[in-house]
Parts: C-alpha cells; sequence; structure tokens
C-alpha cells in the first residue's frame, strides 16, 4: 500500500504537466470552436425544451436565458486560453473545468445527460485535476489512468452487451457496411474488409484485446512505446472505416516522459554552443595566427 | 438505428439488478452527486497527502464502479462505444424539404448545426411523435428555417453547416461523422424551403451491398 500511495504521490517534472494542461486546453478550445454559438440549442421551440426531463436540465445548471449561457460560453472561451498560457492555472484550470461540465452535456442534453465521446468528457476532468492538485505530478498520473479506463472499459462495455460474438467476422461486416451506408460514405476499404472474414475476426478480437490491455501502460512505461502509437493508428482507422472520430488523441501524449526531451534539448543546444564558441574562437586564433589550445 | 443487445450476455444480475432498480427513481440525484462529491474533495486535495489520496482514491472507485456497471454519471463514463450487436436491417429518418415549387429535396443534417445529426436524430424518435400537432408543427418550421439558412450557405460557397465558420475542414468533427448530402449547387434548391417533410429510408445491409436501389422509402410526416 505504501508503494501505492508513494507512486502517485512521486514528483513528476514540470514539464509533464505543463504537457497535459497544454494538450487539455488545445483540445477542449478546438472542439468548442468548432460548435458556433452552441448556446443558442437553447432556442429551439418551447415544446421541444419541454421533452427534456427539468431534472436533466438542473443537473448541470442549464436553467439561464440564452444571454446570459452565451455570456458564460465566452468566458469558457477565456478561461480555455488563460488555461493554456497557464495564467493564475489552478482557478483557470477549475473554471474551465466547470465550464464544460455545464456546456458539454448541451450536446446530446435533448435525449441524453450523457455526451461522453463527443470530445470534452476527458478534458473536462483532466483540467479539473490540474486545477484541484495546483501542480503535483498526480494530476498527470490520474489523467494517464483516466485514459486507460476509458479504452478498458470500451472493450468490457463490448463484452457485457455483447459476449464474444461482438468480435465475429458477421458483426464487424454488418458494423463496416451499416455505419457507412447509414452515414451516406462509400469507403472502398470497409468494403473490401468487411469481405475478408478473417480481416474482419482480426480486427474484432485485436481491438477487444487491445483495449482490455491497455491499462498496463500505467504500471509498464516502456510498453506505451507500442500501445500508444497502437491506439493513434487505432483512433485513424476507425475514422476512416467506422466513422467514428475520436476528438482526444493528442491527449494521449500525456503517457510520455517530455523531461527526457527537454534533458536531450538542452544539452543539443549546449553543444551547439559549445560548438560556435569553439569555432569563433578558432576563426580569432587564425586572424591572430595563433591555436585556440 | 436500432441495435439490440445480446440476451444472455446482459450481466445485470440478480442483486445488483435490484439495487438499481430500487434506486431508479432517485437516479438524477444520484448521478450528480458524484460529480459533487468529487468537487469537495478536489478543492480539498491540495490541503495534504492524506486529502490527495482520499480525491484520487473516490476518483479511481467511482470511475471503476460507473465502468463495471455501465451505468451512467457523467463525467464519469462507461465508455460504452459501438458495444452491442448490429442487425442487418436498418432504418434512417431522413428530412425532406419541399420547396416553393414543390419539389422535395434531401436535407443536409448538417444544417442542424451546432446540434449533432446523431443527437437530433435520436431525439426525433424518441419523442417527436409524442408530441401535440403543434409542436410538431413548431419544431418542423424550425427545421426548415435551418435548413433554409443552410441552403443560402451554401449556395454562397460555405458549408450548410456552423461547425466550420472557423476551421473549415480542420473543424472538430462529430462522433458519428456524416458524409455530405449536398455536394453541389444541384442538390440545393435556388427558390426558398417551404415544408418539411420526414421520410423513414430502410433497407437491408446485404442486400443494399449488392444493389443499392433495394431500400424502401415511405412518408411518415409532412409539415403544414
Amino acid at each position: 500500500m505504501n508503494r501505492i500511495k508513494a507512486w502517485w504521490l512521486a514528483p513528476e517534472p514540470a514539464i509533464n504537466v505543463t504537457i497535459a494542461r497544454v494538450l487539455l486546453a488545445l483540445t477542449a478550445l478546438w472542439v468548442i470552436l468548432s460548435r458556433f454559438d452552441l448556446p443558442s440549442t437553447l432556442q429551439l421551440p418551447a415544446d421541444l425544451w419541454a421533452t427534456v426531463p427539468f431534472e436533466r436540465r438542473l443537473r448541470f445548471l442549464l436553467l439561464f436565458s440564452v444571454s446570459i449561457e452565451r455570456v458564460l460560453w465566452i468566458a469558457l472561451h477565456v478561461a480555455l486560453v488563460l488555461a493554456l498560457f497557464g495564467v493564475k492555472e489552478r482557478w483557470t484550470c477549475i473554471v474551465s473545468g466547470l465550464l464544460l461540465y455545464h456546456f458539454a452535456p448541451l450536446e446530446t442534453v435533448l435525449w441524453t445527460p450523457n455526451p461522453y465521446l463527443r470530445g470534452l468528457t476527458i478534458p473536462c476532468l483532466g483540467l479539473l485535476f490540474i486545477g484541484f492538485a495546483n501542480r503535483a505530478g498526480w494530476s498527470v498520473r490520474l489523467l494517464q489512468f483516466l485514459l486507460c479506463v476509458m479504452y478498458f472499459f470500451a472493450g468490457y462495455s463490448k463484452l457485457f452487451a455483447s459476449g464474444t460474438e461482438w468480435a465475429s467476422p458477421r458483426n464487424i461486416r454488418l458494423y463496416l457496411l451499416g455505419l457507412d451506408q447509414f452515414h451516406f460514405f462509400h469507403t472502398a476499404a470497409a468494403h473490401a474488409i468487411a469481405d475478408n472474414a478473417v480481416l474482419c475476426r482480426f480486427i474484432g478480437i485485436f481491438g477487444i484485446t487491445y483495449e482490455l490491455l491497455f491499462p498496463v501502460v500505467l504500471v509498464r512505461p516502456k510498453w506505451r512505446r507500442i500501445f500508444v502509437p497502437v491506439a493513434i493508428v487505432f483512433h485513424v482507422l476507425n475514422s476512416w472505416l467506422f466513422h467514428v472520430f475520436f476528438h482526444d488523441v493528442a491527449i494521449l501524449l500525456v503517457f510520455f516522459d517530455f523531461s527526457g526531451a527537454q534533458g536531450a534539448l538542452a544539452r543539443w543546444r549546449a553543444a551547439g554552443s559549445r560548438g560556435s564558441r569553439t569555432a569563433s574562437t578558432g576563426q580569432a586564433a587564425d586572424r591572430a595566427e595563433t591555436s585556440p589550445g | 438505428m436500432w441495435q439490440r443487445r445480446a440476451g444472455g450476455a446482459r450481466a445485470r444480475h440478480g442483486g445488483v439488478g435490484a439495487v438499481i432498480h430500487f434506486l431508479a427513481p432517485w437516479k438524477d440525484l444520484i448521478r450528480p452527486a458524484f460529480f459533487l462529491f468529487f468537487l469537495i474533495l478536489g478543492f480539498r486535495a491540495r490541503r495534504s497527502q492524506r486529502a490527495a489520496l482520499t480525491f484520487i482514491a473516490y476518483t479511481i472507485a467511482v470511475s471503476l464502479l460507473i465502468g463495471f456497471t455501465q451505468l451512467e454519471a457523467w463525467p464519469f463514463s462507461d465508455w460504452a462505444l459501438v458495444h452491442t450487436l448490429r442487425e442487418p436491417d436498418m432504418n434512417r429518418l431522413d428530412f425532406v424539404g419541399i420547396d416553393a415549387d414543390g419539389r422535395a429535396w434531401m436535407i443536409d443534417p448538417r444544417v442542424m448545426q451546432p446540434i449533432a445529426t446523431e443527437e437530433f436524430d435520436t431525439w426525433m424518435r424518441m419523442k417527436f411523435f409524442r408530441m401535440s400537432d403543434s409542436g410538431r408543427q413548431a419544431v418542423s418550421e424550425e427545421i426548415i428555417r435551418r435548413a433554409e439558412e443552410g441552403r443560402k450557405r451554401f449556395l454562397a460557397g460555405g458549408s450548410p453547416g456552423s461547425d466550420a465558420w472557423l476551421f473549415g475542414h480542420f473543424a472538430a468533427p462529430r462522433h458519428f461523422h456524416n458524409g455530405a448530402v449536398w455536394r453541389s449547387p444541384n442538390d440545393v434548391p435556388r427558390v426558398p424551403f417551404r415544408r418539411l417533410r420526414l421520410v423513414v429510408t430502410r433497407w437491408n445491409i446485404e442486400q443494399f451491398e449488392r444493389d443499392h436501389n433495394a431500400l424502401t422509402r415511405t412518408v411518415i410526416y409532412e409539415s403544414h
């Protein structure tokens, strides 16, 4: 137990906390800047809003007028920009997280209070972690844990809801074709893969296995060099073949230790400046007809 | 898109199911309580290492609880995605606009942005036909209003929707991203939309794969 506590409370290089904050803020900004005037959703006909349970609106404090919501929407943009640049980091991260909690459900509130996988769940929680931790390293580890939970339960939910039949060639084929047809696409690669039962089975089994195993990167840092790049490829292929987009891909970079890269950059710069001093010393020596030695 | 769960794999076993059933009437109070408690512990987390560990332990416990029970307590998520078995028969609710000349045109779903197609489609399936006639008319007029704005934007060289206002093609896509219905000016009328028609398009995935005409379209609603 002491080892677990020590692991959570161990210091984290400041650059890793900064990178995490920047990635979370940038991702959230990208998503909200791609949802022009989201508060205008509240201007849908009153008859439509009458079908949304009041408790659901109360849960996320979606009770204000459109004017006030637009002010809060602008405040979210400002808070995220300030959080991005580390201005009053603790409070801008907390305020950003709270406003994301308030606004993210607007995207789905008409039919569900659960706006997960729309791009703002991880930034909402992640920015709150960083704000509450006040630069402590456990915020990064908790964010890494959250990402592991996401993959693990993505795999678990498939087995929970559908059993091993989810990974069958028939099911994968129907998803490839069905999503392509439903969303007005005709992706040649999706159709080609759908016609190959071996590939379909591979996608099904690999997908679930990979998702269930992903949390190992939390305790085996060296495995991140494989699992994280595979995750990126996984999401690119998901978007291309299944038309399912994952907004938080960049946040996967929190699994890497940037202090090493920072150190290497500093050493490279130092070597470069020593080399230029040597060169200029040599040039001066040549002009003075002496050796630099 | 209606999907079924494999009956034998539903793991809401007796004991857990009974507890969930008992707590169901209070779910809209219980769910935000998870987040409220998270905030309280979060604000205290920097006071001491013990407080920080309490917050961390709580976050882990709630994340695992929600994940394993597959219940919802956003922002603590069950992370279920494309997790059910895909049925071979599909249906899609298409918005069709009737223009001032009486001609029918498919409406590009992007006109509803910032509301996502997937979300509005699900709401329509769940609620639209439970509304009064005046309610349905009000919603129809809103859809036509947005379709009209989208039509003008598209004919002016822009996107039918508003998501692309700043980043263009690099705007954050939706969770399920749609292909374009309006691809050229020939796909939209030159005269305004006047009325809405809801059409359910049905097809079998395998049959449609062999023959793209193997689908049926049924008009289920037309606005005044």
